[in-house]
């Protein structure tokens, strides 16, 4: 959906982390979009639950203060309350449940992929291989990403996030991530897009991604690999489809 | 541009297969590179259909993998019957 009057209201998406960030960061893709409603809905119900409780304990240690209510309560039963404590959040977790499952489900919709590509992790960077465009064994779309260091930051990078060589992918488009790792455990993350993955050595995990929007989206290695563990981002830049198409070119050449 | 629009129609990948549903798709590879050098013994390599499974192969396997495989092939040590 493409809102005709951004160009009068211009929005800035949170596409990466934010000092003393609470909620998510902005959805790119419908599978965030998606846990971002089912937050929704939990929260909603936690919310009521909460407050319940909370109500309920502080009602208690009013009432029956030992000044107010020397002498204690003997009641051990209760059929009916206990009957009704049972049902009710049973109830409340069938609520819970549906749009959970919807979402799980969802998730395992299968499309063709236009593109895949291959994310390896090393100790302290990333490999992306695209590898669709081969003619022979030779990897002929290969590159490393590494973190830019602090002091090569320039004004207005991201600390620990920006990377020299992004993963340039198209938008509106489906692709499919595999994700394998060359050493140890490693976690191929990103907020914007709900994506987490684990990048095991002698597996090759998939997963689908469809980037509605074009832009840039920085995410962190999620899995504890070694002293660098903090120091390998990832980035990936949307573009549209003949943008990527000449970069591909060019790269190639 | 004309090569720019003739990449974008080009842009495909090797298909979901529903042998390998799951997120594991080490074994998609492993069978995509086998079908390819079965393939290769029984038509040749420039078969259209062994083509097709040589860039099925190359898009799922990680380049190291393949490189291994290529080596074990070379020196008569790969698991595979091919």
């Amino acid at each position: 959906m493409s809102l005709k009057n951004t160009w009068l209201f211009p929005i800035a998406y949170c596409d990466a982390a934010e000092p003393w960030q609470l909620g998510f960061q902005d959805a790119a893709t419908p599978m965030m979009q998606g846990i971002i409603d089912l937050h929704h809905d939990i929260f909603f119900f936690l919310i009521i639950i909460l407050i319940f409780v909370l109500w309920m304990l502080v009602r208690a240690l009013w009432h029956f203060h030992y000044k107010r209510n020397p002498i204690p309560e003997r009641v051990v039963h209760g059929t009916t309350i206990e009957i009704i404590w049972t049902i009710f959040p049973s109830i409340i977790l069938m609520f819970i449940a549906i749009p959970s499952f919807a979402l799980l489900y969802s998730m395992d919709e299968v499309v063709d992929p236009t593109i895949t590509i291959k994310a390896i992790g090393h100790q302290r960077y990333w490999t992306y291989e695209y590898s669709d465009y081969n003619s022979s064994d030779e990897q002929s779309l290969t590159f490393d990403s590494y973190m830019i260091p602090e002091d090569d930051l320039e004004l207005g990078q991201l600390r620990l996030l920006e990377v020299d060589n992004r993963v340039v992918v198209p938008a509106k488009t489906h692709l499919r991530m595999i994700i394998t790792s060359a050493d140890v455990l490693h976690s191929w993350a990103v907020p914007s897009l709900g994506v987490k993955c684990d990048a095991v050595p002698g597996r090759l995990n998939q997963t689908s991604i469809f980037i509605k929007r074009e832009g840039v989206y920085y995410g962190q290695c999620s899995e504890l690999c070694g002293t660098n563990h903090a120091f390998m981002p990832i980035v990936v830049e949307a573009v549209s489809l003949d943008d990527y198409v000449s970069w591909v070119s060019n790269k190639l050449d | 541009m004309k090569t720019s629009k003739r990449m974008a129609d080009d842009l495909k990948t090797a298909p979901m297969d529903w042998r390998f549903p799951a997120t594991n798709q080490a074994k998609h590879c492993y069978y995509s590179y086998n079908e390819f050098h079965k393939c290769a013994a029984e038509k040749g390599e420039h078969d259209k259909d062994c083509r097709k499974y040589a860039r099925y192969y190359r898009s799922l396997c990680p380049g190291h993998w393949i490189e291994k495989w290529n080596e074990e092939r070379a020196n008569g040590t790969f698991p595979g019957r091919y």
